[in-house]
């Protein structure tokens, strides 16, 4: 019995740390992935609100500046208005 | 400074009792610690400056409300959290020493533990004491990143990922402090040197926190 504890908890600790590493490298790892992906613009095509049709062409390897959000949100139309008046600090790109 | 029994006087019901007025001292100090941080530090201010780019003013003011309502749990945590900690760094301690003398020894190691708890109160007197006199004018996230003579200091904190904050800030002087009151506690009850009682709070204790830390990890991780 002393033995086999002396044996088994060792080897159960190695074995959880062993996987909890194996846990927050992969998601880390996946997490860079995904902001490698998303540091440039998929295809798309969208209306605006002028009903004009963008795509990925209008923006011509510029940097971009997208925001999405729901019109009826109350801070959010704070937040985008805030954002319109910072608007000019970023001069290449386009919104 | 703390007194500390050897093993041979300190296995009858008089440790015992002491120990579980150690345990009610050192809860009722965190609780008056967490009560006067809530009512000093926390004001509807601060949830208001902080959240008022996330949230709409009412939504701020039920999410007030709600933590109020519920601030009861938070205290009646505090003990069961305290005992639970205590046990567990008490039977990693155990373990440790049953591993080196063949020995089941537990009263007297969750004695220590809850002493030492003592040393890990400090940085919440440190962080009140700073935040009303030093740095009076403060946010929720000065608050929140606070950790006295802590790793999390030598960088920004905003920088850091959220996964690496934790072992930062319990990379710090106090832990330190915790295990060398944690060793020569231990040295005093199976009178030891000190150097070989911290060599099994490393060993043990450390194993233990090493698994808890990579744990907090990981839960950060894949929860942010």
């Amino acid at each position: 019995m002393k033995t086999y504890v002396k044996w088994v908890l060792p080897v159960l600790v190695v074995g959880l740390l062993s996987y909890l590493a194996w846990g927050v490298t992969s998601r880390l790892q996946r997490k860079d992935e995904v902001t490698h992906r998303t540091q440039k613009l998929p295809d798309f095509k969208a209306t605006s609100i002028a009903k004009t049709l963008v795509s990925q062409d209008d923006f011509q390897n510029k940097p971009a500046v997208l925001l999405y959000f729901d019109p009826d949100c109350e801070h959010c139309q704070r937040e985008a208005d805030e954002l319109r008046q910072q608007a000019g600090k970023l001069t290449d790109a386009r919104y | 400074m703390i007194c500390l029994k050897p093993l041979h006087h300190t296995q009858g019901t008089a440790s015992t009792e002491n120990s579980w007025l150690f345990f009610a001292v050192i809860s009722a100090i965190s609780l008056l610690l967490t009560f006067a941080g809530q009512h000093l530090l926390f004001s509807d201010e601060l949830y208001f400056n902080a959240l008022a780019e996330q949230m709409t003013y009412e939504q701020i003011q039920k999410t007030i409300a709600q933590s109020h309502e519920w601030a009861w749990l938070g205290y009646c945590i505090i003990p069961i959290f305290n005992l639970l900690k205590f046990i567990l760094v008490a039977s990693c301690i155990t373990l440790g020493y049953y591993f080196e003398a063949d020995r089941w020894v537990f009263k007297p190691f969750f004695r220590v533990a809850i002493q030492a708890e003592l040393v890990l109160l400090l940085p919440s007197v440190i962080k009140l004491t700073w935040f009303l006199f030093v740095q009076p004018d403060y946010s929720l996230q000065d608050l929140q990143f606070f950790y006295p003579l802590s790793l999390l200091n030598l960088v920004e904190p905003t920088d850091v990922a959220p996964w690496l904050a934790y072992p930062l800030q319990l990379g710090n002087l106090f832990e330190l402090a915790y295990w060398m009151v944690l060793a020569y506690g231990i040295s005093e009850v199976i009178e030891t040197p000190i150097p070989k009682a911290f060599g099994l709070v490393a060993a043990s204790y450390g194993s233990g926190l090493l698994v808890w830390v990579v744990f907090i990890m990981f839960l950060t991780v894949n929860m942010s």
